[in-house]
Order: structure tokens, then sequence, then C-alpha cells
């Protein structure tokens, strides 16, 4: 290992455990706790990814996570970033997005092609011809992207979790770990989480060479750990923020869904670039970067590096580089003015030269790119433009850049916090949280650790007392002193371009020239046009110098100029993680094992799952015929459980319902059932079903399958506005309920029934309450399928047991089972309409052919209004039923198909059947009213676009007088 | 002719029971494999079928007075609860409604002598799901089911929320040996619910178990 340091106090590696992998078939030896960044960077490697667009080659960058230069594939897992990959042992990784290898990239070749493909080319170069656009859509395919997915590949299902505290402190560095001691020393359940394996923040790199710092560090962790009210979670990224502080926590097994009852963001910042010519080769970082390969990995970032800079921090790194055996060879400060506090004196004592006032103009390279072999600095005039003429060539196989720093604030936006430029430190900070929210520390613009650690109390306290604890003592908020530790405007063109603005994207500086120059002068509009912040990064290290940019385009402030929108996730986040395990819970009948076992073939319903049919899944026309021939000729039996169910009662039950339903029960018979159609407010037709009076003040109501539990809770609301003495419950899946069809359905029955049902005692649509083998019973005499028969309610455990003793007293009749979508077929036939199936959400009963079911002189029901209304208007459309005629040879229509007149579409078919007990096919449909009279010719066109004849008919096409189901 | 009445579970239960009872017509599963080994499971966690356990609502004006007159000793506030005599609950559901189970032994709940309820009290059959998830992990399986904290929940109010995605109701419960929650839930959804448990309990290492667990007098 070429680049490994002597031990660190302090550092993340375990140099007991050498692990070996293996990085582009490259064997490599590495140590438990390094990830594969450090690692190579440690023996030497200085390629370890190529860029997006230009396939440029590029090294570590931040190695923090903020930058998305070194995305490797492992197995079938793709676009895992090196930066914060662990290494393991044999671990075996590759670049993404080369051909060739990274080294050597054949695609590299694009970047000598770069100056031909400014941003905003592809949406003019390929938009036209348009016949040209599948072959340009290819052959973009194969050369953008990065990681290549594997569609075998299945990770097991990770669950997520939910998880609860009174505190959630995101960054577990000075100000965040001081917050959590201070709430945890007040009994708050707190929560701490880091991104990072091992907490301490910029503790472990920034101030490590500081004993005051090290053993406040120490303090706070001893202290943390102390308190059982602290839970401390590396590794754990907070990656989004919702309402009600509801925060998406992701660590490496799973997603957390946390309810904080305040969220204290200590998230710190994100270290920014300067932009200058080849700002992006390998060997060139942030000057944090080079500070953690030191300290957290011990590895050496350069052996002779230059710093540029423009704060405090990069004359503390100049130190710090110094004391590690690094050669500096300059200080280029972007400052005239220089360093004058210790931090400077120190640098100066050292012997390195400092040039004020100088920026890097440009870096150069060799082998294609891959080998920084020095810079050349040039001098800054007064209003900061380079004066390359000056300049000067200082050799070095690295760059640290310290220039300046923009808060990590996703979640504070998310959160609803806004924000305000401070020119006091050239940098966004909070200007107003929402109630439960607060920040503390460098994302607050506090930028000392002591300062840090002040800041992250007064939060915690802030929390505290937001969370009703009494007796706090506030602290003041602190504001930053001294110079600015970030620089306005690092940003310097070059002729040549290649100054990086976004290394995700591949956005050169002179690419928001040509953006603004197109009119694209708004942040958002900028950002999408040359999609900067649009890469894996997210825009951490490339949105504030945008900023800066597009404001001094337009003149404008940094506050005027705005942000981009925060949202989560802000950092990636595996996919798998997101899906979780599933929970869509299906509702099952009471039957649901019977039919199963009796070889039903079950459909879903809405929520429901239901039998469609009995028999082989190849036979579905014929079971469900012969299922439908067998009700009419003998007996079946069918499970329709799925129906709502409510019980209304209470003195005024009766009221209630006649301002629900457009029909009247007031002087409805106990005993008695009755249809009943509700309309919304709009005169829509709602719900239908029929209502037995059990008594005068207790009524027993159905409603549809799918409907039953919206016009439950609707019933609920009206409840409330009604103010009346009712009380309304959803017995849908506490109660069974059975249909009994067939001719021979009464036999049967009275077998099992103590209730007299001959048809004198027992007449259609009557109710009886009794019981049936055994069970207590509410029977129905209703006819849905146009027979004789019997709907029978019981309680839902013992359904299993009715519904065999009704198959066993049954065989002799030769009673069968049949499913659903044989119901459909029965009614169809006997022209009963499904609500929500043959009408949609604008039919009104006129449409349906209900206005029989709307009682006149009503005072008031739900959308009468609207019926008044809509009854002085013509008819647009009308519900009826038709046969087809010429369909041998012809595709058969489906629901939904249209109906024309010529090119004119006149109507729609809600319900069709190819095979029926009648021997024809049949349907009901929509049409224009003048096409509604019986015999009316119907041309359906079919998917192929096939015209299929039929003929309007009356309804019912079964037993048009009633007489089955007397 | 008087047929046997036969209720049944809305759950799927692993094998036979070892031993059963019954109760109004349904069987209550007592264990299955080891009275011993279920007990100790059900201090470190496990699932029990407690559906079998008789139940009934009472909803209206006259629905306390009524209940009252039954000697029922009867919570004060909505969401709150009582215990019945052998361990049965009534659970307060709303200003006018009542919810009731049974406790296991088979101890009848409130009905009329006569058959006929006083105006303004109307039965409201209650044939929820209702399972208990008890033992020390209990915790851990809700935090991957439930977005509510149970950490901060009142033992013996119940908790209206979703559980796996299916409404439920949870009973954080005081007064059995273990630590444990019941849940309802309608029985329409019930083996939704029930698969999605089990599959983390299993995770979790933890048994389907027999009501002896939870009722160790139970005979």
């Amino acid at each position: 290992m070429t680049s490994r340091l002597p031990p660190q106090p302090g550092e993340w590696i375990n140099r007991e455990q050498p692990l070996d992998f293996q990085f582009e078939g490259v064997s490599y030896q590495g140590f438990t706790g390094d990830v594969l960044s450090s690692a190579l960077w440690a023996n030497g490697v200085r390629v370890l990814g190529r860029s997006f667009k230009y396939h440029r080659p590029r090294g570590i960058y931040s190695l923090a996570n903020h930058d998305a230069n070194a995305l490797v594939s492992v197995g079938s897992r793709t676009n895992l970033r090196a930066d914060c990959l662990p290494l393991e042992a044999n671990l075996q990784a590759s670049a993404v997005n080369t051909l060739g290898s990274v080294s050597r990239d054949h695609l590299a070749i694009m970047d000598r092609f770069s100056r031909f493909l400014p941003v905003g080319f592809y949406y003019k170069a390929f938009h036209t011809p348009r016949r040209l656009f599948p072959f340009y859509e290819n052959q973009m395919r194969k050369v953008a992207g990065l990681g290549r997915i594997d569609p075998q590949y299945r990770e097991a299902a990770t669950a997520k979790q939910y998880d609860f505290c009174d505190l959630l402190i995101v960054g577990a560095g000075p100000a965040g770990l001081s917050a959590a001691v201070d709430a945890g020393e007040r009994g708050l359940r707190v929560i701490l989480v880091d991104e990072n394996p091992h907490p301490g923040g910029s503790f472990t790199w920034q101030w490590r060479r500081h004993a005051e710092a090290l053993e406040r560090c120490e303090q706070l962790l001893n202290r943390v750990h102390a308190l059982d009210n602290i839970d401390l979670r590396v590794g754990t990224l907070a990656a989004g923020c919702y309402s009600d502080r509801w925060v998406a926590l992701f660590d490496q097994q799973r997603m957390t869904k946390l309810r904080a009852a305040a969220v204290l963001v200590a998230s710190g910042c994100f270290e920014q670039p300067a932009v200058f010519q080849n700002n992006d080769a390998p060997g060139i970082m942030l000057g944090s970067a080079a500070q953690r390969l030191v300290h957290r990995y011990a590895v050496q970032p350069f052996s002779q590096g230059v710093i540029l800079g423009a704060n405090r921090d990069a004359y503390r790194l100049a130190s710090d580089l110094t004391t590690h055996g690094i050669d500096v060879t300059a200080i280029c400060d972007l400052r005239p003015e220089g360093e004058s506090s210790p931090a400077g004196t120190r640098v100066q004592e050292l012997g390195i030269p400092i040039y004020r006032g100088y920026t890097i103009y440009q870096a150069e390279t060799r082998r294609r790119g891959t080998q920084l072999t020095g810079v050349i600095a040039c001098p800054l005039d007064r209003q900061g433009d380079t004066q390359p003429q000056a300049g000067l060539s200082l050799p070095c196989d690295g760059v640290a850049v310290s220039v300046g720093w923009a808060p990590d604030a996703g979640l504070l936006y998310q959160a609803g916090a806004r924000f305000q430029y401070q020119s006091a430190v050239e940098q966004f900070v909070p200007h107003t949280l929402p109630p439960g929210l607060f920040a503390a520390g460098r994302v607050n613009g506090i930028f000392s650790w002591a300062d840090q650690c002040i800041d992250g109390q007064r939060a915690a306290r802030a929390a505290a007392i937001h969370l009703g604890h009494p007796d706090i003592t506030e602290i003041p908020t602190l504001t930053h002193q001294g110079t600015p530790p970030s620089h306005p405007y690092p940003i310097f063109p070059h002729p040549e371009k290649h100054n990086f603005v976004d290394f995700d994207e591949d956005i050169h500086l002179a690419d928001f020239k040509n953006a603004h120059q197109e009119g694209y002068d708004n942040i958002e509009l900028v950002k999408r046009f040359t999609t900067v912040g649009m890469g894996p990064s997210q825009g951490k290290l490339s949105n504030m110098n945008a900023i800066r940019i597009l404001a001094r385009q337009n003149n404008a402030t940094i506050d005027a100029t705005g942000t981009t929108t925060s949202r989560p996730f802000q950092h990636p986040v595996p996919i798998g993680h997101l899906a979780g395990r599933r929970f869509h819970p299906l509702r099952r009948t009471p039957l649901d094992a019977w039919h199963r076992q009796a070889g039903a073939q079950m459909a879903h319903a809405g929520a429901w799952l239901r039998p469609e049919y009995y028999g082989a899944a190849d036979e579905r026309a014929q079971s469900i015929l012969a299922e439908a021939e067998h009700v009419r000729q003998r007996v079946g039996l069918i499970d329709v459980s799925t129906l709502g169910k409510l019980q209304v009662t209470g003195p005024d039950a009766a009221e209630f319902l006649e301002r629900i339903y457009t029909g009247r029960f007031q002087k409805q018979s106990t005993q008695r059932l009755r249809y009943g159609l509700a309309c919304d407010e709009t005169g829509t037709v709602l719900e239908d079903g029929v209502i037995a009076r059990l008594a005068h003040d207790h009524f027993y109501v159905t409603a549809t399958s799918g409907g039953s539990g919206s016009f439950y809770r609707e019933l609920l609301r009206w409840r409330q506005l009604f103010q009346l003495d009712v009380q309304i419950s959803n017995l849908t899946g506490q109660l069974a309920a059975l249909n009994l069809a067939g001719p021979d359905s009464r036999d049967v029955l009275k077998e099992l029934t103590c209730i007299d049902i001959s048809g004198e005692a027992f007449p259609y649509l009557g109710v009886r309450v009794g019981t049936v083998a055994g069970v207590p019973a509410t029977l129905m005499r209703v006819g849905f399928v146009g027979e004789l028969g019997y709907e029978i309610h019981v309680p839902a455990s013992s359904a299993v047991h009715v519904w065999e003793q009704l198959c066993e007293t049954g065989r002799p009749f030769g009673l069968k089972p049949f499913g659903v979508e044989t119901q459909r077929l029965l009614r169809l036939e006997k022209g009963h309409l499904i609500v929500g199936h043959d009408t949609d959400a604008l039919t009104y009963p006129a449409e349906a052919d209900l206005q029989w079911a709307i009682a006149q002189n009503k005072p008031f029901f739900v959308g009468s209004r609207s019926l008044e209304i809509l009854q002085k208007r013509p008819l647009m459309r009308k519900l009826v039923g038709f046969r087809l005629k010429d369909t041998e040879d012809k595709p058969f229509p489906e629901e939904c198909h249209l109906i024309l007149d010529g090119e004119t579409i006149v109507g729609r078919v809600t319900s069709i059947a190819r095979d029926s007990t009648l021997k024809h096919p049949i349907g009901m449909a929509f049409v224009e009213p003048r096409l509604a009279s019986p015999g009316s010719p119907l041309a359906i066109r079919t998917a192929p676009g096939t015209t299929v004849t039929g003929e309007v008919c009356s309804l019912p096409f079964y037993d048009p007088d009633n007489l089955r189901q007397q | 002719m008087p047929l046997p009445i036969t209720r049944t579970s809305p759950f799927e239960l692993p094998s036979t029971p070892g031993a059963s009872r019954d109760l109004a017509g349904a069987s209550l599963a007592l264990w299955f494999d080891d009275p011993e080994r279920e007990r100790q499971a059900a201090q470190r966690l496990a699932l029990c079928d407690l559906s079998a356990l008789p139940k009934a609502g009472y909803k209206g004006n006259g629905a306390t007075a009524w209940l009252q007159t039954h000697q029922t000793p009867l919570p004060a506030e909505t969401f709150e609860s009582t215990r019945l005599t052998d361990g049965g609950i009534i659970v307060k559901v709303a200003a006018d409604e009542y919810f009731l189970e049974a406790g296991p032994s088979g101890v009848d709940l409130p009905v009329p002598s006569n058959g006929e309820f006083p105006p303004d009290c109307f039965p409201v059959v209650r044939e929820d799901a209702s399972l208990v998830l008890c033992g020390a992990r209990a915790a851990a399986v809700l935090l991957q089911v439930c977005g509510y904290d149970f950490s901060t929940a009142t033992l013996d109010r119940v908790i209206y929320t979703r559980v796996a995605g299916v409404d439920s109701a949870v009973f954080p419960a005081a007064g059995y040996p273990h630590t444990h929650v019941k849940l309802w839930c309608d029985r329409s959804y019930a083996v939704s619910l029930w698969n999605s448990l089990v599959e983390i309990c299993e995770e979790f290492e933890g048994p389907i178990i027999g009501a002896q667990a939870l009722f160790t007098d139970l005979p």
C-alpha cells in the first residue's frame, strides 16, 4: 500500500484485520474499516470512476457521499458509492459507465466532442426528423446511464419499521452530540443518527489535532453512551422529512419511519468546489476529503499538494497536511487580504508560500487526464477576474480545495424551514423554522467546534421547551465571528472550458452562459435546462455555485435568485428498502377456504376475493353457462357475503333513511323489504340495495360490495349533519350472506328452518328473522338473479356450518354452488343494473331508468334539489338492453366498447355476455335517447376496429312478467 | 331437529391442537405442541387466536342503563375498558356503544331474560377476529406493522389504528401473566392480518400458541 500513513489516533481502520479485494479485476489489500475509495487510494489507484457524459477520469473528491465520482458495481448491486462502501473480504468491484476499463475507457473519446455537445443540444438535435428518433433513442440508451441493472436480481424483502422519540437529532458532530447530551439529561427520549459508521462528525477529521476538541468529543460520547434514553444510530441516514416530523431513516437493513415530537438538524455543511479548468482531475479534492483520508483512514491524499483556499479552514488544512509529511507547495488564497488569524501565522511559520488574491486557473494533467502534474495559478484583479498572463506554474500531484461551504439543509427545507443568505458567512442559514424543528451547528452558520457545541445545547433547550419542559434557561443565539468561511464567487472562466460546475452531469461554466442566453433566468428553469443538480449527488456540490452564477448573470442577489426545491430523498436510497414488506390486505369471505377446496376460480372484486365460478381455468365460459342454467332449472347457492350490510336503529331511523334514499320508509311495514336508491348531492346515483324493516326503529340495509365502505362513512357524515337520534352499524364483515336461488330453493330451505317459508307466509320482498341450520339468521326474499330465492344472513363464524348444511340438504335437489360471474350473467338476463358497473360517476336516475324508485312529493332527500334541476334538462343518454345479431366470425365486443353512429360516438357498452341461457348474446349500454327505442340498431366498435351490429331490446330479457321470483 | 352449531375461526391454524375446549359452539385451542414450551414462548413472543371467545355489541341511548342492570362494571370514558368476572372485557367504543368479549371460561354475556331488549338498546352482531400478540418482543413486531407509539399507550384502553394495513382495535392489556396486546379486526381482513403477523413472528421465532399459555387458570 503505497499511500498508507503510519497509525493515526482515532483512525477508523483496523490494521490487525487486512482484507483482500479486487477492483476492475486487480487484487489489492485494505483493512477492515476502510471504504473502497480509501483502500484504493491507499493502493495508489487514482482513477476510481468515469464521468457520466464525457467519461472523464475521476478520483476521490469529497469522500463523504456528497459526489458521485466513484460509482461501482458489486455483483448484482450497482451504482454503489465507493466513498461509503465498506470494504469486505474478497469484495469484487468494478466501475460503472465504462467501455473497456476505468483506466482505459474507450468512451473517453466523448470528451473530445464536448464542445459540440452543449446543454440543450439533445433537445434540439434529436427532435427532428421524427422518424429517426427511435434510432437516436436507441443509441443514447446505449451510451447513457450508469450501472447496469441485473433484471434477474431479487433482493429479500426488507421490513420497514416504525419508531418514535421525543427528539430526533440528525448528525452526531459537535452540535449534535452536545444537543443529545443536553436533551438526554433532561429525560427526553432522544434518537441520534449519523450516516457515518462512527459518531463525532468534524471532530473526527477537522479537529483531530486539537486536544481540547478531542477531549470534549470523548466526554460527549461517554455521556451519550451512558444515558439510556439516548439511542445512537450510526450508519443511519435521515433521507427525507415529511409532515408532522415524519422522518425516513435508512440503514443497511431497512427504512425506519420515525415520528419525532421534535427534530433537531445538526447535519453540517457540504464543502464546496471551486470552478477552474480541469477542476475534476483525479488528485484534486476538497480539503475536508484530504483530512478525512488522513485522519479516518490513514491515507496520504497526495505527496505534494497545492491548497486553493478562501477561508481559515484552508490554513488549518495546510498545517495539518504538513504535520503528516505532505509537502504543501503553496496556498493560493482567493482573498487579497489573506488570513490574519493564528492559523495564518502558523502557515507562515511553516514556510509555506502563500499567494494572496490568486486562484488556480487550470490544472495540468498527463496520461489522458488521469495524472495530475501541476497547476497554473494566476492573480485576480480587483473585480475578481483572472489574469492568466501573470500565471505561474506550481508542480503538484494533488490539490485541496477549501473555498467554502453550503448547508446540508435538505431535511430543513423539506420540513418547511425558510432560509436567508447571510453575507457574514456567505451561505444560506435558517431564517424561520416551523414549530418543532430546530437547527444547530454548521448548518446554522456556526463554524468553530466550541460554538457548535454551545449552539447544539441552545437548540436542544429550545426543543425541550417546545416539548413542554419547564424551567429551562435558554441560551442566546450565536453568530459567526470573523471573516466569512465561504467565498462569494469561487468560479473562474476559461476559454478551453472543462471548468466544471456539476461533476455528475459534466456541466461547464459556459453551459450556464448558454442557458442564460436562451432565456433561462430562473433557478428552477436553469436546473431543468442544464440538468445541474439532477445527477446522483443531487446538487450537493453544484447547486450553490449554480445559484452564484445565475445571480451574477441576472445581476441579482443570492436571496433574490433563490434555491431549487429540496425533495425527499436527499440521498439515493435502496429501492428495495422502499418496497419493504407488502401490506395490501385482501378481504375474504368466511367461506374463502371452502370455495378454494371446491375448485373455485378466485377473482379480485374490489378489495374482495370472490369465486368467479367453479371449474377448470380453461372452461370458463362453459362453466359459467352451466351454472346459470342450473340456477334457472334447479337450485344454486352463491356466497354474497361481500354485500354491504348496515344496521340502522333508533327512534329516527326511518326519518334518516328517508333523507338518504330517494324512496319512502316511514310507512314501510315490518317484515318487508323495499328497494333503496341513494344519490349524492349532485343527484348522481351513489348506492342501491334493499332496506328491510325488522322493527319500527330497526332497519337492516344492504349495499353494493364495492361501495359499502364509503357509503357507510357517508351515512355517518349525514348523521352528524342531520343530528337525528339514529345509530348506524357496519355489519359487512360481521355477517355472512348466502343466496339460495332457483325453482327448488324453497324445498331445500324448508328442511333447515323453523320459519314458514311458504309463498303465502313469506312472500316476495319479505324479510324474516329466525334460524337456519340452528343458527340465528335473517332471511330476505329477493330476486337479483331472477329466480325464486332467499338471501340468508348469518353470523360470519357460522357461515361454513350453514353453507355446508345447505349443500348437504340440497344434494337430492342437485344444489350446486355458483360464482359471481354467473350471478352477473343471471342478473343481466333479468335486466338488473349494478351501480358502479352499469352506472358511472355522472349517472343520474333518469338515465338508468330508475325514476320509479324516486318517491314523489318528498320534502327532501340527498340530491333532490339537483335532480329537480336535472329533470328540467333534456336527457343526454339512456341505459338500454341490446342483443347482438351478427357476432359470428367477428371479435366479440367488451364492456366499455363504443357505440358509433357513423364516426360519432353515441354510447358505450356497460355489460355484455356472449353466452346466456337465452341462447344469444345480450348486453346493456348507454345510448343517446334517440336510439333508446326497442328495435333501434346499434353499431358497436370492437377493439380491432370491427363493427358489430346490435339491436335495442326491452328490459328485462328474462321473465318480463316476474313470474319466476314470486 | 336441532342441529349442532359450529363456529369457526377465520384464521388458518398451523396444526390440529393438542387440546381444545368447546366455547359456545367454537373450538378454542388450548395448546398445540407442548404446553410448557408454549408458556415459555408466551414470555418471549407468540401469537394466539382467541376468535372463539363470544362477543357482543350493544348500542343506543339505553345501552348503558341496560348493561348496568346486569351488575356489569362499565367503563366511564370512551375507549376505556373494564373486566368481566371471567377475564372478559367490556370496551366503551362510543358514547352510546359497548363491545363485550367473554373470557375463556364460557360465562355467558349479558342477554335479556325475556329475549327483548329495552327501547333504545340495540344488539349489534360482533364477529370480530380476535388475537393476542404476547411476549417481550411483541413491541418489536408492532413496530413493523403499526405507526402508533405503543410505548406511550395506556393499558386497558383501546386504540383504533391500522395494523399491517388492516383497520384494527388494539388493546394493550394488563392482567395476563405476560406483556401482550389484543387485536380485534373485521373478520374479512383476518386472514391478511394473521398471515402478516405469522410471517413476522416467525422471523422473530415466535410460534402460534394455544390459549392455556395466556390463561393459566384454564382447566
